[in-house]
């Protein structure tokens, strides 16, 4: 009697495993089905955090993707990321066999991705999209990885100064006459500066993308580059990249930037532009922070307080900035690769990134936007400074190595702050760093 | 003898599912874990894998940002003790104190003790960085109302950023110590504290031959998932220094985020992992030695 009940047990565990097995087994297969039939379709999108905030793309997309489709009832999973946990998370999602159904795309990323074959090729589809000769052509020419392209344009952007005009005046300068170079800077942050109040500089040294790419746009406007044209060597430890982490480590001795600039987030400083405790600062976007920082913010009441300026050059360096962007892209195993397509297809479509770019201050890839900046103006009074600084723009090296490039240089600029390294020293640590990522 | 194998069998049949349970939750992913750290594969391309040996183990004892034994290794050990320490301190020194027999309202006590142990460490790393925000934190601010003129910078201070880590962890962990204390104290039977107190024993006394040897199992499972709990720890330190400034924070769990998911190194980051694994099953063995060290101690 003993045995015959421990038999059974023995035989239900079994038979709860087997079930249990063989459940989920045809639960995969159920999801597997096709899902272009179905009349409810979940699309999940992966993108930065501040693209949800305006109605472009997103919010135009999906109203217009649901008028077309109004059989179908569409679910939107929007996942909004910082700039280094949007690669982290889409590369794990696409290694966990879960990728979403659209993905936002730094274009630096899109050699190691389309390598990786986590994206959808859309030539075929870019070709048949009737925007599609409307885009600039050297934008459309990046959108390639050995041959095919990966997806189009959301935007593009250069980075500018902005400036608090109402500290301007409290110091007694001109609000008119921002810097042009170093020298000017210093002495006008000199004059501005009351610490803790508030500070005449502003500059991201915590580890994150911006804190590079603000340190290129003084690296390149010293006669710098971050890597040599072969790519094969570090190039940023030369006198000019010296020279501009120097100004960087000057301004913190001085007391003109705080050192709490070494952690925390980028933004932080970029808003403390319009919250009156950093005079200057470099930034993509303007008026588009401004206005989320300041309730009914017009752009008259902007040009009153705040200006926008090109970002001041090395002495007797050249105009310089950086320019980055993203593509929206299709990844390979997106369950809804057509859908996901044509919301793409709305959402960076001209209109919809007039009104995204617009709003935020980035620059169009379109040749019909790019033809009528006064629309821009309209909405933003400095854009002018914006596609001024375009022809200056700098890239950043799109090969696989990039990110820990980056995060050495992110390493240096913090040392040198912080007073453990000499810039010079610094740098070359870095360098050394980087040389043998390179080798690998 | 039929009927003994039978009763054998039947016993290993009945164990089975359990077995297999254990050997596809745990056994099989370790087994991959450590398969994946001998070989090179990125995260961007994970089906493309080549077997690399123990060259994963090398670059990363090699390897100069941040480097494992001057950085890593100090990072961790110092924010695990500095949690360690306080974690079981503080959890034992309440619980004691809310056991005491004059204390009303025990049950409030603990729920409010336990408050930041249900609080998720996201939403901790987020309040701890504004208390240490420099220019607009809480304690700066109640510095410079108590007339203090050189604020420190917490966060951004190389000395004081893994001090100002251990505090919060400290604050979000002790509820676990105090459960698991509280559990343990309430083991005892209270004649033993009367029989102490008829033979003359005072408080410390009591605490020390009484409270201690008593809950010292407690103490050694609390010490042992705590320990590995701290090593593994990831998410609070990511949100609030993620690892900076300089590699001060960037202790084991945060250096494998980067490895695997920041820069895509996945058979790095898996050697990683099965160095997390080796430091606790060291840590676990010596605290069980170092237990039945102690035990048989007493027993002599």
């Amino acid at each position: 009697m003993y045995n015959s009940s421990k038999w059974q047990a023995v035989l239900l565990i079994s038979v709860f495993l087997v079930a249990l097995c063989a459940g989920s087994a045809f639960g995969t297969a159920v999801q597997e089905e096709p899902a272009m039939e179905a009349k409810e379709v979940t699309l999940r999108i992966f993108a930065r955090a501040y693209t949800w905030d305006q109605d472009a793309p997103w919010e135009v997309a999906k109203a217009e993707i649901q008028k077309r489709h109004p059989e179908t009832k569409f679910t939107f999973v929007e996942e909004g990321f910082g700039w280094a946990d949007l690669r982290a998370k889409f590369l794990t999602a696409a290694a966990g066999g879960n990728p979403p159904d659209v993905a936002q795309v730094d274009i630096i990323w899109v050699g190691e991705y389309a390598e990786g074959g986590l994206l959808t090729d859309l030539t075929d589809k870019l070709n048949a999209w009737a925007e599609w000769p409307d885009v600039v052509d050297s934008f459309k020419e990046s959108t390639k990885w050995k041959g095919p392209s990966y997806g189009t344009w959301l935007n593009t952007d250069v980075r500018i100064m902005a400036y608090n005009k109402k500290l301007f005046r409290k110091a007694g300068l001109d609000p008119n006459k921002p810097p042009e170079d170093w020298n000017q800077l210093y002495d006008m942050a000199k004059k501005i500066t009351s610490a803790p109040a508030y500070y005449g500089y502003g500059f991201p040294a915590m580890k994150d993308e911006e804190t590079s790419m603000r340190f290129f746009a003084m690296l390149y406007s010293g006669g710098g580059q971050i890597l040599t044209d072969d790519m094969k060597k570090a190039a940023f430890n030369s006198d000019a990249g010296v020279k501009a982490l120097a100004f960087h480590v000057k301004m913190v001795e001085d007391g003109l930037t705080p050192k709490s600039i070494v952690s925390g987030n980028y933004m932080d400083i970029d808003n403390a532009v319009f919250q009156d405790k950093f005079a200057m600062s470099y930034m993509t976007k303007t008026l588009g922070l401004a206005k989320k920082l300041i309730p009914d913010l017009t752009p008259e009441k902007f040009k009153q307080d705040f200006g926008a300026a090109p970002i001041p050059k090395a002495p007797g360096g050249e105009w310089s900035t950086m320019s980055g962007g993203y593509l929206l892209s299709v990844p390979k195993g997106a369950k809804h690769p057509d859908l996901a397509w044509e919301l793409i297809s709305i959402g960076a479509a001209p209109d919809a990134q007039f009104k995204y770019t617009s709003a935020r201050g980035y620059v169009p890839t379109f040749y019909s936007l790019m033809k009528r900046p006064e629309d821009y103006f309209s909405v933003d009074p400095f854009f002018n400074v914006i596609l001024n600084s375009l022809p200056y723009a700098h890239f950043r090296p799109g090969i696989p190595q990039y990110t820990e490039i980056s995060a050495a240089i992110q390493d240096a600029i913090q040392a040198a702050i912080l007073g453990q390294l000499g810039p010079k020293a610094a740098l070359d640590a870095a360098a050394v760093k980087v040389n043998q990522l390179l080798a690998q | 003898m039929r009927k003994q194998t039978r009763i054998i069998v039947s016993g290993y049949l009945l164990i089975l599912p359990a077995l297999l349970l254990i050997f596809l939750i745990l056994v099989f992913p370790l087994i991959q874990a450590v398969l994946l750290s001998l070989q090179e594969v990125k995260l961007a391309s994970l089906s493309r894998q080549t077997f690399v040996g123990l060259k994963n183990y090398l670059k990363i004892f090699t390897f100069q940002g941040p480097n494992f034994f001057t950085q890593v290794l100090p990072a961790t050990f110092y924010f695990v003790a500095g949690s360690i320490v306080g974690q079981l301190g503080f959890g034992l020194a309440m619980a004691l104190l809310v056991n005491q027999k004059w204390v009303r309202g025990k049950d409030i006590f603990r729920a409010i003790f336990i408050l930041p142990w249900v609080t998720s460490a996201i939403v901790i790393a987020i309040s701890w960085r504004f208390l240490y925000e420099p220019r607009l934190g809480v304690l700066n601010h109640l510095l410079v109302l108590i007339g203090v003129t050189n604020l420190p910078s917490w966060l951004n201070d190389l000395n004081l950023v893994m001090p100002c880590l251990i505090i919060a962890n400290v604050w979000h962990g002790t509820a676990f110590s105090f459960t698991l204390q509280t559990a343990g104290l309430q083991s005892i039977p209270y004649e033993l504290y009367e029989a102490a107190h008829v033979d003359g024993a005072g408080a410390g006394q009591k605490f020390r031959y009484v409270t201690l040897p008593l809950i010292r199992p407690f103490l050694m499972i609390n010490l042992v998932l705590i320990s590995m709990y701290t090593v593994n720890f990831f998410d609070l330190i990511y949100a609030m220094t993620n690892g900076g400034p300089l590699y001060r924070t960037e202790v084991i769990a945060v250096f494998l985020y980067h490895q695997a998911f920041e820069y895509g190194h996945m058979g790095r980051g898996a050697a990683v992992a099965v160095l997390i694994l080796i430091i606790n099953l060291v840590l676990t063995l010596a605290y069980m030695r170092l237990n039945r060290e102690r035990v048989a101690e007493q027993k002599r």
